[in-house]
């Protein structure tokens, strides 16, 4: 009979066999079985095993497990009425809209006792004034208030980018896990004759390592460009012309390394499009539309593909399309998924922005922008569902992946 | 555990061999639900005998009950199948002292249990979930050795982790 030793690997480190007599302590696993443990938890009781001991502190730490996190973190929401609440549901698994709905029939306005994430226990997260910002930043921003900051654009890899509701260009990439933020430089160059600054997205650059925001800068003479800013730079640099001369870039996507919006409204139907702007290269590209119906579209992402929400109006109802693009970076393959009967109280032909903010499952949740609630839909449903909770009203929302990624690395380029 | 083969299966058994001497008799089929046996079973062939210096006994005989109920489920392809593992998988850990879980846990490392290692890491993050520092500390018997100052200092950067 042969015989084999099944030794191959650091036996030191698996010797059960010998410690047998010895009791075992969870610190007694190999590391990387720990980390198989702690990629199971939410960021919440992450940042709890963080203040344990050291040995957890170094390892929740270091680079490599944050980047180990970011690969598999799961979306979540990011809230804002005034402070920021991430909804991240306890066990880090998907949140589950199944249970957090209310019959649209229901006679009162809002109740969700059967809500599944539990508004209520929301998670506050203060903004923090952090000692990240560029040293000689210090001084010029050290009594700036962060109450100003209030839109939400986006989030890329769990940073959120903020910006002023007045369209002066001041803005911040905040991380609501680590409480870092950053304020996005002052605009010192060539900045006579503007009259808007709009702050348009944050995206990355997955060849450089690269966190960018996008600005749109529009002149007296009715000329548009686009302005790119490297987080951690202090300067913004100038990408070029827009297509259609877009100043109005609304829904900012960040998907397979490039940012995409919308670019509708105010536009003739012939230049309806998404404009998109490629993060390694700086450049822009716009492309048509797939024939919807309506004139009010948004976009998102559904199920991993960039998908785009129509509205329009048919037998005195409203409807949502759902088109999906089947192929990332295919502009041929768009499809339409499912349409929406949506049951307004009030219902007005065709008004309304329904942005799609997160998909499982092929299920979906709508923020009605124009009315700040949530709406959720399942396969095989005919309608949605409205989602209501206690705590927010007037709230806006997007879809966050909580991520441990530091600022203060981006800034100083450590551990990228 | 250590069985008296009936030979009329025509499946093929494995002597696994234990650090303390135990020797377990398995069907292929159980015990290939271990990735490092499976390699080796691929790779070496033949009737073998498998020695496993790092797991001892009493752990290895709990690994391979585990392989077993999970082999035998996977067989039949009813779709309450599922159900019946998860049922029996939470009743597997459920009354496991910290010790024994540790102790299987890096067995099934070590023996490439990719499924088992999943089931054990998870009751581990179950230990976990929703404690406050204090009781994470009591549960696992840690003890801090943060320098003063040094755990406030975590704690006020990431504070709305822990109101």
């Amino acid at each position: 009979m042969k015989r084999i030793r099944l030794a191959s690997y650091d036996s030191q480190k698996h010797d059960t066999g010998n410690k047998f007599q010895l009791v075992l302590s969870v610190m007694d696993l190999p590391e990387e079985v720990f980390v198989i443990i702690l990629l199971k938890l939410s960021v919440r009781s992450i940042i709890s095993c963080k203040c344990v001991c050291k040995t957890w502190l170094n390892l929740i730490s270091s680079p490599q497990f944050f980047k180990l996190h970011m690969a598999q973190a799961r979306t979540s929401l990011l809230f804002r009425d005034g402070d920021y609440y991430v909804a991240e549901p306890e066990d880090g698994r998907d949140l589950d809209f199944k249970y957090c709905w209310c019959e649209t029939k229901c006679n009162r306005n809002y109740c969700c006792a059967s809500c599944n994430i539990r508004m209520s226990s929301k998670l506050k997260c203060p903004m923090h004034k952090t000692r990240v910002m560029l040293s000689n930043q210090d001084d010029q921003y050290s009594n700036v208030s962060f109450d100003k900051y209030t839109r939400l654009i986006n989030s890329c890899n769990g940073l959120v980018c903020l910006a002023e509701s007045s369209d002066d260009g001041h803005g911040a990439i905040y991380n609501p896990t680590t409480g870092e933020f950053i304020i996005l430089p002052q605009t010192l160059n060539n900045h006579e004759n503007v009259t808007l600054f709009r702050v348009s997205g944050l995206g990355y650059n997955t060849k450089n390592n690269d966190y960018k925001v996008i600005r749109i800068v529009q002149r007296n003479d009715g000329s548009v460009e686009a302005e790119v800013h490297k987080v951690g730079t202090n300067s913004w640099k100038s990408v070029g012309s827009v297509p259609h001369s877009a100043v109005r870039l609304v829904f900012p996507t960040y998907l397979g390394g490039a940012l995409h919006w919308a670019h509708d409204k105010y536009m003739k139907m012939a230049t309806r499009s998404i404009i998109s702007l490629d993060l390694d290269n700086d450049k822009f590209e716009s492309h048509p539309m797939p024939p919807i119906n309506g004139k009010e579209t948004s976009v998102g992402v559904f199920g991993g593909c960039l998908c785009i929400c129509g509205l329009h109006w048919k037998e005195n109802l409203n409807y949502i399309d759902v088109w999906v693009m089947k192929k990332n970076g295919d502009w041929e393959s768009w499809t339409k998924m499912f349409s929406i009967k949506v049951h307004d109280r009030f219902p007005v032909r065709g008004f309304g922005y329904y942005l799609p903010i997160y998909s499982s499952n092929g299920a979906l949740l709508l923020y009605r922008i124009t009315h700040r609630v949530l709406l959720y839909y399942d396969q095989g449903w005919t309608d949605v569902k409205h989602v209501h909770s206690r705590d927010f009203y007037g709230f806006q929302v997007i879809c966050h992946t909580p991520t441990l990624i530091s600022l203060r690395d981006i800034v100083t380029r450590e551990n990228m | 555990m250590s069985s008296s083969s009936t030979t009329t299966t025509t499946t093929r058994l494995l002597m696994l061999k234990a650090s303390d001497g135990v020797t377990f008799e398995v069907e292929e089929a159980v015990a290939t639900k271990l990735g490092a046996i499976n390699n080796m079973v691929e790779e070496e062939g033949s009737e073998d005998l498998i020695c496993l210096p790092n797991v001892n006994g009493k752990f290895l005989g709990m690994v391979l009950e585990w392989c077993k109920k999970h082999a035998n489920n996977n067989t039949n392809s009813d779709k309450g199948n599922d159900e019946v593992n998860k049922w029996w998988d939470k009743e597997f850990v459920m009354d496991l002292d910290q010790n024994t879980l540790y102790h299987l846990l890096m067995a099934a490392d070590y023996l490439s249990g990719t499924e088992l290692v999943d089931l054990l890491t998870e009751k581990v993050a179950s230990m976990i979930r929703g404690k406050k520092v204090e009781e994470i500390r009591e549960t696992f018997k840690i003890k801090s050795d943060f320098l003063p100052g040094q755990e406030e200092e975590i704690r006020k950067k990431n504070s709305w982790a822990f109101e």
